[in-house]
């Protein structure tokens, strides 16, 4: 299905262009963990490419402005001193080696096999939260600012997306995940969507109110208030931030923005 | 807003061209910054600008007289002028200021290890390595420094230290090196060895009737594993292979490497010394096969 873009998404594109000199390759994918994701381009690539859900429906063109948001606010920064995260076999062993006793625990109700499954998904979860929630709050405020057209799109995407991690308050999701990374998850969720709900007027936090994770995610959502600097170097600080306060500072590390394996910017 | 701390995860990436634009703007509003001096002259050290960092170092001592570390640094950066005397001066000047700072410490071992006086290297990287263990530039020094006064385990010991802290280092692959090297000693100290050339006598058997491939893979093998370090004075201590069924002792692995990439290609230096026991197994094999055809 071709997407059918709305305004200001056209003239955001443009404007893709003109700040990053590159414009933006869309590929329609079955198996896409989110709704859209983007491979910035580097400097041997033709073009930033957006993958996007086959099956969507015209939140995309509030995802697709999102996605540029993070487009903008890295190329800003002098480009040898844009960072991105990552992390490898060895990181991901070291960081869940610290939970070893968390996993074990869970043997008692799920077969080893299950365990192995789902450890990369609590994983690359966690480490996708923690490293695109800051920037995600800037960028929504940005959206929120500066295209009041999008407004309505904008909070039924920011409403699928709520109805999603709510479901980790459950008591199932409680008792199938290491307490470590359910507890960061939710504290995270918490501060992403208090600080986005009072930015849009919307109580998004309603189902919080009576959980453990109240307390710190408060906490966590006053440091960000109060600190943040609106910058791609602002965002890897905040993002710094955010892993010391929920103890996942070993979970993921730095390197420079082209520092990246040689088959990324193969489509696919 | 930029920030101090933007410039010390750039740092820390490695991303150090960054980390000095970012921090020379950091400098132009804020002159007297202790961070920033400091780690504006590391950078410059690091990014092979010794006479920008001397001067910024120099700076950033003339505001922080006590910094010891600043010191470190700029003992460092003289270094990498040559400028040997300077660096020993800074040195020392950090470690009156702070007698435990374990650069100071370290460095100043580097620097008598270059001297060739080992003892007082090891003194210096001893106390250092008791402060911060974890650093792996102080286990290998510390290595070196053992292997140049022949104490062999001591060495032994400190190359097993570094390479376990972090592998994926080039610190990490000189300290193999050395291991190796350490094993060659070990090996010839007890002079003709005959069990290594019963083992070659066995690997010439076993690979009698195995493809190159098949012996390349086994020869790779081995010397791969030979990286991570084999224990060929130790008989109680096994190894297995993928390659090649059973469990074999770190001499006799040795010996079938030797053997192999003899097989392989006999000019090739294999960094080990087997050439006697070889010769004699070879004298065996030869006699041992029912239809003998060496040429003489």
């Amino acid at each position: 299905m071709e997407i059918q873009f709305i305004d200001p998404v056209p003239a955001v594109l443009e404007e893709v262009k003109n700040a990053t000199g590159k414009g933006i390759e869309f590929i329609a994918q079955e198996n896409l963990a989110t709704y859209a994701a983007i491979k910035m381009a580097r400097k041997d690539m033709p073009s930033h490419l957006i993958y996007y859900k086959k099956e969507h429906d015209e939140i995309i063109n509030h995802l697709i402005v999102h996605e540029c948001g993070h487009l903008f606010r890295i190329f800003k920064c002098p480009e040898n001193q844009r960072l991105m995260p990552y992390s490898n076999q060895q990181i991901k062993y070291n960081a869940l080696k610290t939970i070893e006793n968390e996993i074990m625990a869970l043997t008692n109700i799920l077969s080893e096999d299950q365990i192995v499954h789902i450890i990369d998904l609590w994983y690359n979860g966690l480490i996708r939260q923690v490293t695109n929630l800051p920037p995600d709050i800037m960028i929504e405020k940005w959206i929120y600012d500066q295209f009041p057209t999008l407004r309505p799109l904008q909070l039924k995407s920011l409403k699928k997306q709520h109805s999603e991690s709510v479901a980790g308050l459950t008591e199932t999701v409680h008792r199938m995940t290491p307490h470590t990374i359910l507890f960061a998850s939710n504290v995270m969720n918490y501060a992403f969507f208090k600080i986005i709900g009072l930015h849009m007027g919307h109580n998004f936090i309603r189902e919080y109110s009576s959980t453990s994770y109240l307390g710190r995610g408060k906490e966590l959502a006053s440091i960000t208030e109060k600190d943040y600097t609106d910058s791609h170097e602002g965002d890897n600080i905040m993002i710094d931030r955010w892993a010391y306060y929920l103890n996942i500072s070993d979970w993921f590390k730095w390197h420079g923005f082209e520092d990246v394996p040689p088959d990324y910017g193969q489509a696919g | 807003m930029k920030d101090i701390n933007y410039a010390l995860m750039l740092i820390k990436a490695n991303k150090l061209e960054g980390a000095k634009d970012l921090l020379e703007e950091l400098l132009q509003r804020d002159p007297g910054n202790q961070d920033i001096l400091y780690n504006l002259g590391m950078c410059y050290t690091e990014l092979d600008e010794p006479e920008k960092a001397v001067k910024t170092l120099s700076e950033c001592i003339r505001y922080y007289p006590h910094y010891s570390n600043a010191y470190v640094a700029l003992g460092f950066a003289y270094s990498r002028l040559a400028d040997e005397e300077k660096a020993k001066d800074h040195f020392l000047r950090a470690l009156e200021i702070e007698p435990s700072n374990p650069y100071a410490l370290r460095n100043l071992g580097g620097l008598y290890g270059k001297e060739k006086d080992y003892e007082k290297a090891i003194q210096c990287l001893e106390k250092s390595f008791s402060i911060n263990p974890d650093d792996q530039q102080t286990a290998h020094g510390l290595g070196y420094s053992y292997l140049h006064i022949g104490k062999i385990d001591q060495a032994d010991k400190y190359f097993k230290i570094a390479i376990s802290l972090n592998e994926s280092t080039e610190i990490a692959g000189m300290a193999k090196d050395f291991r190796r090297e350490i094993a060659e000693i070990d090996l010839k100290a007890k002079g003709f060895r005959p069990d290594a050339m019963f083992y070659c006598l066995s690997a010439l058997q076993f690979f009698k009737d195995k493809t190159t491939e098949q012996v390349r893979q086994v020869a790779f093998e081995i010397g791969m594993r030979g990286r991570q370090g084999l224990d060929i004075n130790n008989p109680d201590k096994k190894y297995t292979l993928d390659s090649m069924g059973g469990s074999f002792t770190g001499l006799q692995l040795v010996s079938y490497m030797y053997v192999g990439f003899k097989i392989i290609d006999p000019k090739l230096n294999i960094g080990l010394d087997l050439s006697e026991e070889y010769k004699q197994a070879l004298g065996l094999f030869s006699k041992e096969r029912p239809h003998g055809n060496t040429i003489h």
